[in-house]
């Protein structure tokens, strides 16, 4: 019963050392949501595919993709020091 | 004094440390509040910010910040002694590099998860992320080389090891295709994976790969492109995965089997001020020590983690020393167990009399030394054939050094295509051919990877590469330190709690400098290696005269 903290503790820790690879996934991951998302409203910003209504209809499906594309785009001049941290020797 | 006792003191000044001193920083100096929200819930979105338990934070921040260096520099090192060694990475740890680290994670806390380069273009001038840049490119250049020549020195002294890990890069493959492609379950592959690398272990001693330096050379100069240029679905994330769980056992059982066996410390404590340790040349302890034990006491690249990526998963501003000041220390930790391990079985290992430590024509022991005391230590203990342990031992470094020349490279280029970017400010000339040629992905990780494998080739002694990277590490640490500095100063306004900040930054930057200074005057590198380290000393006097501009211009608002 005692050794349950010390147990989740290692259990924790040892997800945490995963997590570094996993991370590798995430931001390839998060990279083809930003480009499916793009994909999706592209019409609004002169991307001719797909057409406007389509977005407009798609647009309660993809709520938090554009709030993080926006965040993103805000973050733009920060994009070599997230990569930098990202990969870090 | 034995093992145990020195790893017991270590333990006794990192715990007295952590709640004497690092708390009081985290009190008095950076105003800790557990209420105040951090970036994590406040822009929390699933994907990037997102709050997760401290042990998970402090796992993941660790297996970034530890790699093959805080096990090399010390080996490197103890041509002084193990005293001036271990006293440097303990008072080290305490006093600058876990400030330096918990210093870049809170402030990035504080910048909305904002990284320290971008950081320190908005608490001084934009130009210095630019130089940050700069600093990042040619410390990569510096990584490859010297990490490319260590793994030379591993594969020709060690042919086994050869073999383990060109069989890891190809377990980690499959593991990645079955997982990714197959879609075959996670357990699964995991206990495979585990298990075909320690068959690789095993069956690796009886087909070791012998090949001499100028065709490990070629090998090395097209693996560091093609692996930097994958998908990292394909090869880094399943090797670093599998990496983590080769951390996590040699830290445990190295951990219980070092302070198990009470061995005494048979290297000699102390040997000589100007102990002949870099390039085969009489090195001054001070300044070029952090030189040589450059990621075991301080490291630049921890500023990057703990500001680009860990900042964003803190959960409570409460969590922040732990994991940025307690990381530092676990790290310092690990390098204690290389010291010790060395210090009790490196004279038999490598076969000298205490006498002979760094004297005259001192050309120092590679990797084998801490390997093969690490496996006397496991063999001690756990009765692990010292041939199997040796191995492991040296895997465990060749591993993280591949992943390191990997991820550095990737670094490297995205560096290169950052620095052109913001060097060519017109539209046309970024859409001329010359431009996209030379920031093409295969283009850029080429000419990273030809200027590192050139500077491995031509650097003469591997000590004296080694120093140069240190160098560019410390300078980039100054460079991060010197930021928070300014911005406890400015922007925190602390009052004289400041001078906890000030002082080391300063500190390591007139060591670092002065460090350079001798590297140079000395002549320690060759030619290519003597002008970038000329390079960066020239850009961290620019970055003195920046701090104190910024110092003088005074208070920001409080963030």
């Amino acid at each position: 019963m005692k050794l349950q903290p010390v147990r989740q503790f290692l259990k924790d820790f040892e997800g945490g050392l995963r997590s570094r690879s996993t991370g590798y996934i995430g931001f390839e991951l998060r990279e083809m949501e930003n480009i499916f998302s793009l994909l999706l409203v592209g019409s609004f910003i002169g991307i001719p595919s797909p057409p406007s209504d389509i977005s407009v209809r798609l647009m309660p499906y993809i709520v938090r993709e554009m709030y993080v594309m926006g965040r993103r785009a805000g973050d733009m001049d920060d994009i070599s020091g997230e990569i930098y941290g990202l990969f870090a020797p | 004094m034995g093992t145990t006792g020195i790893i017991i003191i270590a333990l006794a000044i990192y715990v007295a440390v952590y709640l004497l001193y690092g708390r009081r920083i985290a009190r008095d100096v950076v105003k800790i509040d557990a209420t105040r929200e951090t970036p994590a819930h406040r822009l929390y979105d699933g994907v990037d910010y997102v709050p997760g338990r401290w042990p998970v934070v402090f796992g993941h921040h660790f297996a970034s910040i530890a790699g093959a260096a805080p096990i090399v520099g010390p080996i490197v090192a103890l041509a002084w002694g193990w005293l001036p060694c271990i006293l440097w990475i303990w008072l080290g740890n305490a006093f600058i590099g876990a400030i330096h680290d918990f210093l870049a994670l809170t402030s990035s806390v504080r910048y909305d998860g904002k990284s320290v380069q971008w950081i320190s273009g908005e608490v001084m001038r934009p130009r210095v992320s630019f130089i940050f840049s700069i600093f990042v490119y040619l410390v990569m250049i510096l990584v490859v080389a010297a990490f490319a020549n260590v793994l030379l020195g591993v594969f020709i002294g060690t042919p086994a090891v050869a073999t383990a890990s060109l069989l890891f890069i190809a377990i980690a493959v499959l593991i990645g295709y079955l997982i990714y492609q197959k879609k075959v379950n996670l357990a699964v592959m995991t206990v495979l994976g585990l298990a075909l690398v320690a068959a690789a272990i095993v069956g690796s001693v009886h087909i070791p790969l012998s090949l001499s330096k100028a065709p490990w050379l070629i090998i090395i100069f097209f693996y560091i492109i093609i692996a930097a240029s994958l998908p990292v679905t394909r090869l880094l994330q399943p090797r670093d995965y599998l990496n983590a769980y080769i951390l996590w056992f040699g830290l445990a059982i190295g951990g219980i089997a070092f302070i198990a066996i009470s061995a005494p410390m048979t290297w000699p404590a102390v040997t000589s001020f100007n102990a002949y340790v870099l390039g085969g040349q009489p090195s001054p302890f001070w300044p070029a020590v952090p030189l040589v034990i450059a990621c075991g006491a301080l490291s630049g690249f921890h500023a990057i983690v703990g500001s680009g990526t860990t900042s964003k998963m803190l959960d409570t501003e409460a969590h922040a020393l732990r994991i940025g000041y307690g990381g530092m220390l676990t790290e310092g930790f690990l390098s204690t167990i290389v010291v010790v391990a060395i210090g009790a079985f490196g004279l038999s290992v490598a076969g000298i009399k205490a006498g002979e430590v760094g004297i005259a024509g001192w050309k120092g022991f590679g990797i084998p030394l801490f390997s093969q005391s690490y496996a006397m230590g496991l063999n001690q203990v756990f009765a692990i054939p010292i041939a199997m342990g040796a191995l492991f031992a040296t895997l465990w470094v060749s591993c993280f050094v591949l992943t390191t020349l990997d991820t550095t490279n990737r670094i490297a280029r995205f560096a290169w295509v950052d620095i052109l970017t913001r060097g060519v400010r017109s539209e046309a000339a970024r859409r001329s051919p010359a431009f996209r040629f030379f920031t093409y992905k295969w283009v850029a990780s080429a000419i990273a990877a030809a200027l590192g494998i050139w500077l491995a080739t031509s650097a003469g002694a591997f000590s004296a590469l080694w120093a140069a990277f240190g160098a560019g590490n410390q300078m980039l640490a100054a460079l991060a330190l010197m930021t928070s500095a300014v911005w406890v100063t400015n922007v925190l306004r602390t009052g004289k709690w400041k001078y906890a900040v000030l002082i080391p930054a300063f500190f390591l930057w007139i060591t670092v400098i002065a460090a350079g200074i001798w590297y140079i005057s000395a002549r320690i590198g060759s030619p290519p290696t003597l002008a970038i380290v000329g390079i960066m000393l020239v850009l961290a006097v620019y970055l003195l005269y920046e701090v104190i501009a910024a110092l003088k211009k005074g208070p920001k608002e409080v963030v």
